[in-house]
C-alpha cells in the first residue's frame, strides 16, 4: 500500500488548502521552481514523494492543472496519435493532436491487458493547451478523492513545463559539497548512483540519484530534485560542473567541449521528440549551457578516491 | 529530385561554434540516437541550404569561402549531399 498525503482536511498537511474561491479547492506545488496550481472540487491525494512539493506560500502560478473526475466524454474522437512510450513489456502513455492541443492517455501498468478488448487500462487522460501551460487531467475517483499526479503524471507534466522555461529534464544524478555543484549523466548502469552515493557517504548533499531538472536563472545553472516514490526535501544547488559516467578500470577524465559537449549531454535528456520545436528548446538549452558550464568525459573506480581525482582534475 | 533547401526541414538544426548540430527526424519524430556534426565546411554547406540554391551555387561559394580547387569543392558539395540525403533512413 502507497504512502499517501491527502488533501482530506483530517490531514494536517492539507489544513493549508485554500478554499476560498467557490467551492473549488485549490493547492500548488512547487517542482524546481515552477508553481504548479492544482484546482478540483474533489480532494486531492498525493504519493508522500510529493510531501515537501506542497506549497505553503500561495505564489504566482506557472502551470494549471484542472482536475476532473474520470467521465466518458469522447475526447479522443478525431484526435491523432503522435507518439507513443513503451518498452518491450509495458505500454506507459500515447500523446494524441486534437487541434492544436495535446491529449494524453496514461496506461495503468499494475493491471494486466484486458483479455476482451487486448487494451491495457488507462488510468488517467490528460489535456494540454497549445499554451503548455494549461492541462485539465482526469482521474478515477476513490473515497471522495482524485490523484492527479499519479505516476507517470508528475514527469510528465515536468515534460512539457520545462519546455516554457530555461529548463531541460535529465536521466542524471547530483550532488553539492557545500560549494561546489555537480551532475553526473550517462545511461542506465553507468554509475549515476555508484558515484553519487559515495559523495553523500563523504559529506555531500544528494540532489537526486535519477532525476534532475536544470534551470538557468540570471546566467546562472541549477540543478534541482522533483518528486520521486519516496520522501524527499526539496533540494536545489548550483551546477558547476557536468560529467558524463562510465565504469573503467581507473579514474579518466577529459574535458570535451563544442558539438561534442552538446550531443554528449542532450543524449541523456528526456523528452518528447515528436515535435521539432520541443528538440530545438534542447538543444538551444544546452548550446547555451555548455558554454557556460563544463562538461567532462569521466571513466571512474568506485571508491571514494573519485572524489579527490575530480577535484585536482576538474572542479 | 527535391529541393535542396528542403532538406533542412528533416532536421533540427543548431549552430555550436564553428560546427553544426543536426539531429534527423523520422515521421517527424527525432532521432535523438542519430545525432551528427558537421565540420566547418559541412556547416558552411548547410547554412547555405537556402531558398533557391543549386549544387552549383554551393561549390562557388566554397570556392569564394574556402582555400580549395574546383575539383575539391565540386566532390565536397557532392559528397555532403549523398551525406546529408543517407542521414534521413
Amino acid at each position: 500500500m502507497k504512502d499517501k498525503i491527502s488533501s482530506n482536511p483530517t490531514s494536517s498537511l492539507v489544513t493549508e488548502l485554500n478554499r476560498s474561491v467557490g467551492d473549488l479547492g485549490r493547492l500548488q506545488l512547487n517542482i524546481a521552481g515552477f508553481t504548479i496550481q492544482l484546482e478540483s472540487e474533489w480532494d486531492l491525494a498525493f504519493d508522500v514523494g510529493f510531501k515537501h512539493f506542497i506549497s505553503t506560500k500561495e505564489q504566482e502560478p506557472d502551470i494549471y492543472v484542472e482536475c476532473r473526475k474520470r467521465e466518458a466524454i469522447g475526447l479522443f474522437k478525431g484526435a491523432e496519435k503522435v507518439f507513443t512510450s513503451a518498452n518491450d513489456e509495458l505500454m506507459f502513455y500515447e500523446i494524441y493532436k486534437k487541434g492544436d492541443a495535446l491529449l494524453f492517455a496514461l496506461f495503468n501498468q499494475a493491471l494486466q491487458v484486458d483479455s476482451q478488448s487486448n487494451q491495457v487500462p488507462i488510468q488517467q487522460v490528460a489535456l494540454l493547451e497549445p499554451d503548455l501551460k494549461h492541462w485539465t487531467i482526469w482521474s478515477e475517483e476513490r473515497n471522495g478523492e482524485l490523484e492527479p499526479m499519479l505516476y507517470p503524471m508528475a514527469p510528465i507534466l515536468l515534460h512539457y513545463a520545462v519546455l516554457t522555461a530555461d529548463a531541460v529534464m535529465m536521466h542524471a544524478s547530483g550532488v553539492f559539497d557545500g560549494e561546489k555543484g555537480r551532475m553526473f549523466s550517462g545511461f542506465s548502469g553507468v554509475g549515476k548512483s555508484t558515484i553519487s552515493g559515495i559523495w553523500r557517504d563523504n559529506g555531500s548533499l544528494l540532489i537526486n540519484d535519477d532525476r534532475l531538472i536544470i534551470r538557468r536563472e540570471n546566467g546562472r545553472y541549477y540543478i534541482y530534485n522533483t518528486p520521486m516514490f519516496y520522501e524527499d526535501e526539496n533540494k536545489k544547488a548550483p551546477l558547476d560542473a557536468v560529467y558524463l559516467i562510465r565504469h573503467f578500470p581507473e579514474n579518466d577524465m577529459e574535458k570535451i567541449s563544442g558539438a561534442a559537449a552538446v550531443t554528449g549531454i542532450m543524449a541523456f535528456s528526456i523528452q518528447n521528440n515528436y515535435d521539432r520545436r520541443f528538440v530545438q528548446h534542447h538543444i538551444d538549452f544546452f548550446t547555451k549551457m555548455c558554454e557556460v558550464v563544463p562538461i567532462y568525459r569521466l571513466g571512474f573506480v568506485p571508491d571514494k578516491n573519485v572524489i579527490e581525482f575530480i577535484k585536482e582534475n576538474s572542479l | 529530385m527535391e529541393n535542396l533547401h528542403t532538406i533542412k526541414s528533416r532536421f533540427v538544426s543548431r549552430k555550436v561554434g564553428k560546427e553544426v548540430v543536426i539531429v534527423p527526424l523520422v515521421d517527424n519524430v527525432a532521432q535523438m540516437n542519430k545525432v551528427f556534426t558537421l565540420n566547418e565546411t559541412a556547416g558552411f554547406l548547410w547554412e547555405n541550404l537556402n531558398e533557391g540554391i543549386t549544387a552549383e551555387k554551393l561549390q562557388e561559394l566554397l570556392l569564394e569561402n574556402f582555400d580549395v580547387d574546383a575539383v575539391t569543392a565540386e566532390k565536397d558539395v557532392q559528397t555532403f549531399l549523398e551525406k546529408i540525403n543517407g542521414l534521413k533512413d
